[in-house]
């Protein structure tokens, strides 16, 4: 099992390689670069061309993402041009913050989608099973942007008793505030919670009308102890798999939120930095989260393969 | 224009009559800086005041930053020579007194002495000298260049006294350099101002955090006594209006500048709260941009400009948060601004100009963009109401940094905007004159209007000035690649804890006068 997760590694390596060629690509097919951004649109050919030639925008492309590979793998993230400041502490203190609210995220929406995915499974074709597939359906077609300003216009204008936006002051840590995490973290949830619950859902429903399950019931074994020991073990596999997939979105897709409750995070950062053209910000930030999509799922495989022995071979 | 106003029309009061006609005129005195608006209860010392923009500030280098956030911290952190007053009156800041000689092509500044920078040393002419340089070093393509004048040179006379040679004769000044970007910086941290800003301002940088926003604290060497009254400030960005509105309500943030109009509506029946609308200078303009076909021929330049209909779009675009415009640079109730009939929509006119330029099936592309708001609306309006004099226009919506880099000064048809100027020199003279930087087209309005333009910017007497921008703008509401259909107003709220705020008349908020209740 080692060799396997060595062999994973070092793809996640290689994967991380081809994110970084394809970013810089990208952001300098893009029109504009970070001079125009600094300066606006009042400036004029002459001073863009300064600018460029100040930050080396005008070397070539091939030896500015090659400078930029050697720095990296010598551990420097290199500086932001737009702000002229070292990448690496701001990027560090960003993924830190989105951490705190992907970990939270995950330990609320993790149970309670195994909870209610079981409980509909169970009691499938109920009341229950029908309300609460009904309201996932329509928390995952809701977009996030909706739920995030609904809640806000519900809980901070109307009932005023949380936050509508989660500032986080200069070296603050954002449970100094917890209240001002409730609306994103809720926001995150409910769109997981649908999700979650749903694949849960249906890996159960199929794992219930099994042979061994039958065999265990007909055994005498209490319904619990069936669903909890011998369905469920079997039926977590597809969950465990998306929960992999989350780990990276929760930490780097939390763009919409983190824009919207103006949280200083990775998702924000990575807006930022787009906008701004600021490609040594960008590189880092889009590595960051690659990252933490290739970790989860490595996690999520490893998770597996305990679960599964079939897998392990 | 210092009152609020909702309903678009302006109060005219003083403001720019007398701000060019005592810029000029000899010696002139120290004279005491004065408040517009009388103090009701004894100030209260201490407390952070919390402001939110909806962007973070872009740089904490003065003499770079862009956004209004980071204009603001910059007048916060740093001073320039001069200040306006509400009535855009030139007042004393780092300068106490000035003169002009040689027909306004030379000025004298005397510095005021004790004035001590962040990090300690005394402010003397030698910082501003070296200040003037490096704004106007053109390798570095500052900002600020051309923000202290047509400066030709900048020599120090004396530790107190710097005398600043221009290129041509500038009778505004002592206005100009209370311009945003005119910051005086110490000699010795020129090179660190990217990242480590050292000014005389009241407040000092405690932390930067792009992205994020700025913590400032009190600056306790500040030269004039008892000010600030606030220990610090922390400036935020929240972008989402529905949010800012709950910020301020829920006691998160103490003052929400630059509001959209959506968000000032609510606000105004909100308790505990004060919104403020007040009309300013900022304005889109529609470029029509005169060295691009088919706008080369004044005619078609012309034509476009009676296509709008702008009560209307002023209503759909701004909820009716501005004043109608006239195709010129100066808001409504400036003391410089002509009677030149207001400009209504008149299709059969566009018509008739197309025709006499001899252009028809045109097809043209307007380029806005939602980072701009309301650029959009207002190239959908032109979109429809150009149809109906058959031309054809297809709306562009891009991303900005797009715009900057590929549409600014190089489509024909675009919407940009402009930020609020004190003085002809910026309003009239740098944006219309063909060699100026923002004449975009690079085009003379119209023969003759150049050397207009230059003798306007010379001329020492009120009345005189006052008649060649008569003719210039004249030349400019005809003419020019700026369709300019309305002003929009700049928009504010403030909890009611907040004492001594006024809305910024010229986009930077100055917040040494302000203090919080108990």
């Amino acid at each position: 099992m080692s060799a396997l997760i060595l062999r994973r590694v070092a793809l996640l390596g290689l994967i991380l390689l081809a994110v970084s060629l394809l970013t810089f690509a990208i952001v300098n097919v893009l029109p504009g670069n970070v001079a125009h951004a600094i300066l606006g649109e009042t400036a004029t050919a002459e001073e863009i061309r300064a600018v460029e030639q100040r930050l080396g925008l005008d070397r070539p492309l091939v030896e500015r993402y090659l400078g930029w590979v050697g720095a990296m793998l010598r551990g420097d993230f290199g500086t932001s041009l737009a702000f002229n400041q070292p990448v690496a502490p701001v990027l560090l203190a960003r993924l830190w913050n989105s951490a705190i609210l992907a970990a939270l995220v995950l330990a609320v929406a993790v149970p309670l989608s195994l909870a209610v995915g079981v409980a509909c499974a169970v009691f499938q074709g109920s009341l229950l099973d029908r309300a609460l597939s009904a309201f996932a359906v329509v928390a995952f077609a809701l977009p996030e942007f909706v739920i995030g300003l609904a809640l806000i216009l519900a809980f901070s204008i109307w009932w005023p008793i949380l936050p509508g936006s989660s500032l986080i002051g200069p070296g603050e840590n954002p449970l100094a505030q917890p209240e001002a995490l409730v609306l994103p973290i809720t926001v995150l949830v409910l769109h997981q919670l649908a999700h979650l619950s749903q694949i849960t859902r249906a890996s159960m429903i199929g794992v219930l009308d099994s042979n061994y399950v039958r065999t265990a019931e007909l055994k005498g074994l209490p319904r619990l102890t069936v669903i909890v020991r011998h369905a469920l073990r079997n039926a977590l596999l597809p969950t465990v798999a998306e929960v992999g997939m989350h780990f990276g979105y929760v930490l780097g897709g939390l763009v919409v939120v983190e824009t919207l409750f103006s949280y200083a995070g990775i998702g924000q950062l990575m807006v930022m930095s787009v906008s701004h053209r600021d490609v040594p910000t960008l590189q880092a930030t889009v590595l960051v989260v690659a990252a933490a999509y290739g970790v989860g799922n490595l996690l999520a495989d490893v998770v597996s393969m305990r679960l599964n022995p079939r897998l392990r071979s | 224009m210092g009152a609020d106003n909702s309903n678009g029309v302006p109060p005219v009061t003083r403001r720019g009559l007398l701000g060019g006609a005592m810029a000029l005129g000899g010696a002139m005195a120290a004279a005491p800086i004065m408040r517009a608006h009388a103090q009701t209860a004894t100030p209260r010392k201490g407390g952070t005041l919390r402001v939110n923009y909806p962007g973070a500030p872009d740089s904490i280098d003065p003499h770079l930053t862009l956004s209004l956030s980071g204009q603001t911290l910059a007048g916060l952190l740093f001073e320039g020579l001069t200040d306006v007053d509400r009535q855009d009156l030139p007042v004393p800041r780092l300068a106490t007194s000035w003169r002009a000689e040689n027909g306004a092509r030379e000025w004298v500044f005397e510095l005021r002495q004790g004035v001590k920078f962040h990090h300690g040393t005394e402010m003397t002419s030698r910082d501003v000298v070296a200040t003037i340089e490096r704004s106007e070093d053109r390798s570095l393509s500052l900002r600020s260049r051309g923000a202290f004048g047509p400066v030709k040179e900048a020599k120090a006379e004396g530790p107190h006294r710097v005398r600043i040679v221009l290129n041509q004769p500038c009778s505004e000044m002592p206005a100009l350099l209370a311009n945003r970007w005119a910051k005086i910086a110490p000699h010795d941290r020129l090179a660190a101002l990217p990242t480590q800003p050292v000014g005389t301002g009241p407040f000092r940088l405690k932390e930067f955090q792009p992205g994020v926003g700025a913590t400032l604290e009190r600056h306790q060497n500040y030269w004039m006594p008892d000010r600030p009254y606030l220990d610090g400030i922390r400036i935020t960005a929240i972008a989402e209006p529905i949010a800012q509105q709950s910020a301020l309500r829920s006691n998160a943030v103490d003052i929400l500048e630059m509001l959209a109009s959506e968000a000032i509506l609510p606000l105004r029946r909100a308790p505990n709260v004060k919104a403020h609308s007040v009309t300013v200078g900022q304005y889109y303009a529609i470029f029509t941009q005169a060295n691009q076909a088919p706008f080369t021929n004044p005619k078609v330049r012309e034509a476009f400009k009676y296509i709008l209909n702008r009560r209307p779009l002023l209503m759909t675009s701004l909820l009716g948060e501005g004043s109608i415009a006239n195709d010129v640079t100066l808001p409504p109730g400036n003391a410089y601004l002509p009677p030149i009939p207001q400009r209504d929509q008149d299709l059969p006119r566009a018509r008739r100009l197309l025709a006499e330029a001899g252009v028809s099936n045109l097809s043209l592309e307007c380029f806005c963009s939602s980072q701009r708001q309301p650029s959009p609306k207002m190239a959908l309006a032109l979109k429809e109401e150009a149809a109906k004099i058959g031309v054809n226009i297809t709306v562009r919506d891009i991303p900005y940094t797009d715009y900057v880099a590929t549409v600014a000064r190089k489509k024909p048809l675009y919407i940009s905007q402009w930020n609020d100027r004190l003085t002809l020199y910026e309003s009239l003279y740098q944006i219309f004159h063909s060699k100026q930087p923002f004449n975009y087209g690079g085009t003379e309005v119209e023969p003759g209007t150049d050397a207009l333009l230059e003798n306007l910017i010379a001329e020492v007497d009120f009345e005189k000035r006052k008649a060649l921008a008569a003719q210039a703008m004249e030349r400019i509401h005809r003419s020019s690649e700026r369709i300019i259909p309305f002003f929009m107003n700049y928009m504010c709220a403030q909890s009611n804890r907040v004492q001594n705020y006024n809305p910024p008349l010229h986009g930077a908020s100055d917040y040494r006068d302000v203090w919080l209740s108990a």
